[in-house]
């Protein structure tokens, strides 16, 4: 049977680095963008509701770092480095753009 | 509050913690064999744990009469972690010295 | 990607924790400093060695001192990239004059924002600040460092990298990762609740440094988080998730016109001018109100808003020395005829917790009790960060030494520098701050190189001696800075007495706490460094008597 890269320990190492390395930026890019979705989509919802709005971006805030910290640790426990982008990256994306629509429908 | 009123408040409260997290200690069986060279029976320890717990109580309490409530459960808090830290210390050098909080178990006599 | 949640916890734990590591000593030591701030610069400027003072007259003391203020040189050419056109030598149309004081402050600080023709963002204004003595108006020298609050302070928020803010953004990270190296530190700590009093000093000397780790992370859990945490909210508005000047300014705007309609404060000049009332009246009258309100107290802040416009109001707030809240109960007045505007009501559940959270991690009641556990907790963090890397070396260091790897070597040099090097740093700029020349130009330049140079020879002298770690056997280089942080501290005292005269058993007789507190805590450092010294010399004679006495007494004691 004919061997394949897997087949040698420096590269399955080398897949590995790149692996983890997909997974730390995956924490720190994807969680903060995420958050910052997250951040974007309470504060203008509870504007909308009628919260004052530096009472809404500092519940938003709290609920955006926490986000954070969850989105971090998940990103190292989640079985899939894509799925990991897809959610945070994705997911980050998404809520930022129900907080600009949120804030197109006010303003 | 005259002042020297919340800082007797604030010592009983300090006293209390650190009673509190002394009698959480001796409800281990770990511990409590650092103390007496020998484990209390399970009644003993149980009874440990509810004075711990209720001391602590007390220092929140304390804490309360002493300050704002802002403040008081955030002193509260900080207290737990110095005493508990503290009952550590002990543990590590001196763990005979928590003999006293609990009186009523005989120590192992020495030699 | 690892076999188990435990093992991907342990992995992040390990690494993060070790990289930003050095960044949280940072924060948690000169945090724990920043406790003492404002006592620290009374130590470091002998000229503001005097009682607290409460906020001063308007009319006396404050206005002459505001009309003299003019922005500074940096702080015009800061502004120019953001400005269309010609920028004037003077500037006198006053967006705002601001004073901000505590019960621990004895010189006040002032602000003085001035409106810029031709910004590009309308209203953004060029700032001034300045120093004064509350009891005449007197201004203090620009370039007296305040050691406290102008360099430990904003090492411990920002490791005062102001390029682009972005030590505020690796400290912002760092916290981030704290919060992180404390949730993966509960899932990997197996017997967390039996092992809360653990300490077993005597044992090998693994499992002692991982139970001081252990010890010294879970006991104060909540003080770490919750700093962590709060930290990041004071700064999130502004710096880490500014979504009110960015994407949703919009919004902002909004609430901005919404909240001057509501509480007649107006966010505009009028573009007429308008007279200014007896202001100490209006200082007056709303000590008075909080009287009535079962809420007597002092003034905290003191702001002047669109002065000389007939827009202009003036608020006071009360200063939060008796609750965790900084400051509150605004009372504003038209500045023109000195009426009553409104008076703030009582916070909303949200700004109350906002105000919580803030005010208990910047610490501006008064509770010395409270401060001096802070400053407990600052250092517990620090020494739970600080055997974090001890672990990491003791555990490598064995393996690395037979493999022929440099690793435990580096980050253990790296670790002198970053606990030991950081304390002699520390120390090195109250030393300097003694020894430069009272009257010397640039003196602030000169003890911020003292830091830093102080903190880099501790790193060079930390790599040289490190080569024994390298065979598996301790740095040296701890046990020499460990008597080098003894000295220096003894340095301090002793040049505080020549240099200044306020000797310890002065500074205790007349009850001066902000001195005798440095100097007492420095001859407290001193004491603890003598004591370690002593201890890691005895080590050291172990290990000399020959490899196999040091490792026959760890068996013994393991």
């Amino acid at each position: 049977m004919s061997r394949t890269a897997s087949d040698f320990p420096s590269t399955r190492r080398h897949g590995q680095r790149l692996q983890l390395a997909s997974r730390v930026l995956a924490a720190i890019l994807g969680g903060y963008a995420f958050a910052w979705g997250l951040v974007a989509a309470s504060a203008s919802l509870m504007f909308a509701a009628g919260m004052g709005f530096h009472d809404a971006e500092f519940l938003a805030s709290l609920a955006g770092v926490l986000a954070f910290l969850l989105a971090f640790l998940w990103a190292f426990v989640a079985r899939r480095g894509w799925l990991v982008w897809a959610v945070l990256a994705g997911g980050g994306a998404l809520l930022a753009g129900i907080g600009s629509f949120v804030q197109s429908l006010l303003v | 509050m005259p002042e020297h009123a919340g800082a007797w408040l604030l010592l009983a409260a300090l006293a209390c913690a650190q009673a509190g997290m002394g009698w959480l200690a001796l409800s281990l069986p770990a511990h409590a064999q650092q103390a007496w060279g020998r484990v209390p029976p399970m009644a003993t320890l149980r009874l440990h744990r509810v004075l711990g717990w209720v001391a602590l109580a007390c220092a929140l309490l304390l804490c309360l009469g002493a300050d704002h409530a802002t403040m008081a459960v955030l002193v509260w808090a900080m207290a737990m972690s110095g005493a508990a830290l503290a009952v550590a210390f002990v543990l590590s050098s001196r763990p005979r010295w928590l003999r006293v909080l609990a009186p009523w178990v005989a120590g192992r006599p020495a030699g | 990607m690892f076999p188990s949640v435990r093992q991907a916890m342990a992995w992040l734990h390990t690494w993060f924790g070790l990289v930003l590591g050095f960044v949280l000593m940072a924060a948690f030591f000169f945090g724990a400093l920043s406790v003492f701030d404002r006592e620290i610069d009374r130590w470091a400027i002998p000229a503001t060695r005097i009682q607290a003072q409460p906020m001063p007259s308007y009319e006396r003391v404050l206005r002459p001192a505001f009309e003299r203020m003019q922005p500074t040189r940096q702080a015009i050419d800061a502004m120019r990239p953001r400005v269309d056109g010609p920028m004037p030598e003077r500037y006198d149309t006053v967006g705002s004059w601001s004073a901000y004081t505590t019960h621990r402050d004895p010189v006040l600080q002032l602000f003085a924002g001035y409106v810029v023709p031709n910004a590009r963002h309308a209203g953004e204004l060029v700032w001034a600040e300045a120093t004064i003595d509350p009891r005449d108006g007197r201004l203090l020298p620009d370039d007296r460092l305040k050691v406290g609050s102008g360099f430990f302070f904003p090492m411990h928020y920002g490791l005062t990298l102001d390029w682009k803010h972005l030590g505020i953004w690796i400290v912002g990270l760092s916290a981030l990762v704290m919060l992180a190296a404390l949730a993966s530190g509960v899932v990997m700590h197996r017997r967390i609740f039996r092992e809360f009093f653990t300490f077993r000093p005597g044992r090998a000397r693994l499992r002692s440094v991982l139970d001081l780790h252990n010890l010294t992370g879970v006991v104060a859990l909540p003080f770490h988080f919750f700093f962590a945490l709060t930290g990041l909210l004071i700064f999130a508005a502004v710096y880490y998730f500014p979504l009110g000047h960015t994407q949703l300014h919009g919004l902002h705007d909004l609430n901005a016109q919404v909240e001057a309609s509501e509480t007649g404060l107006p966010h505009e000049r009028a573009g007429r001018p308008g007279g200014l009332a007896n202001v100490d009246a209006m200082v007056a009258d709303a000590q008075r109100r909080w009287a009535d309100d079962g809420k007597a107290g002092d003034v905290g802040f003191l702001v002047l808003q669109h002065v000389g416009d007939a827009n202009g109001y003036v608020s006071v707030y009360r200063a939060g020395t008796d609750r965790i809240a900084l400051v509150g109960d605004g009372i504003h007045y038209k500045a023109a005829t000195g009426e009553l505007i409104r008076e703030d009501p009582a916070a909303t559940p949200v700004a109350r917790m906002a105000e919580f959270l803030t005010g208990l991690h910047l610490q501006h009641f008064r509770h010395w009790l409270l401060r001096w556990l802070y400053v407990l907790g600052g250092l517990a963090g620090a020494v739970c960060i600080a055997t974090g890397f001890v672990f990491f070396v003791e555990k490598r260091k064995r393996q690395h030494a037979k493999d022929g790897r440099q690793g435990a070597r580096v980050v253990d040099a790296l670790a002198v520098a970053a606990v030991t090097g950081m304390v002699l740093a520390a120390l090195g700029i109250l030393v300097a701050n003694r020894l430069l020349p009272e009257d010397l130009p640039g003196r602030a330049d000169w003890e911020r190189w003292a830091f830093w140079g102080t903190w880099i020879a501790a790193l060079l002298h930390a790599a040289w001696r490190s080569a024994p770690v390298a065979r598996a056997l301790p740095n040296p280089a701890w046990r020499e800075q460990a008597i080098a942080i003894g000295v220096l501290a003894l340095a301090a005292v002793l040049l505080n007495w020549i240099t200044t005269g306020d000797h310890l058993l002065r500074t205790l007789a007349t009850g001066y706490w902000p001195v005798a507190g440095v100097d007492l805590s420095l001859l407290a450092v001193a004491a603890i460094a003598g004591a370690s010294a002593l201890r890691l010399a005895r080590r050291h004679a172990a290990h000399a008597a020959g490899p196999a006495y040091a490792a026959d007494a760890e068996a013994r004691h393991a």
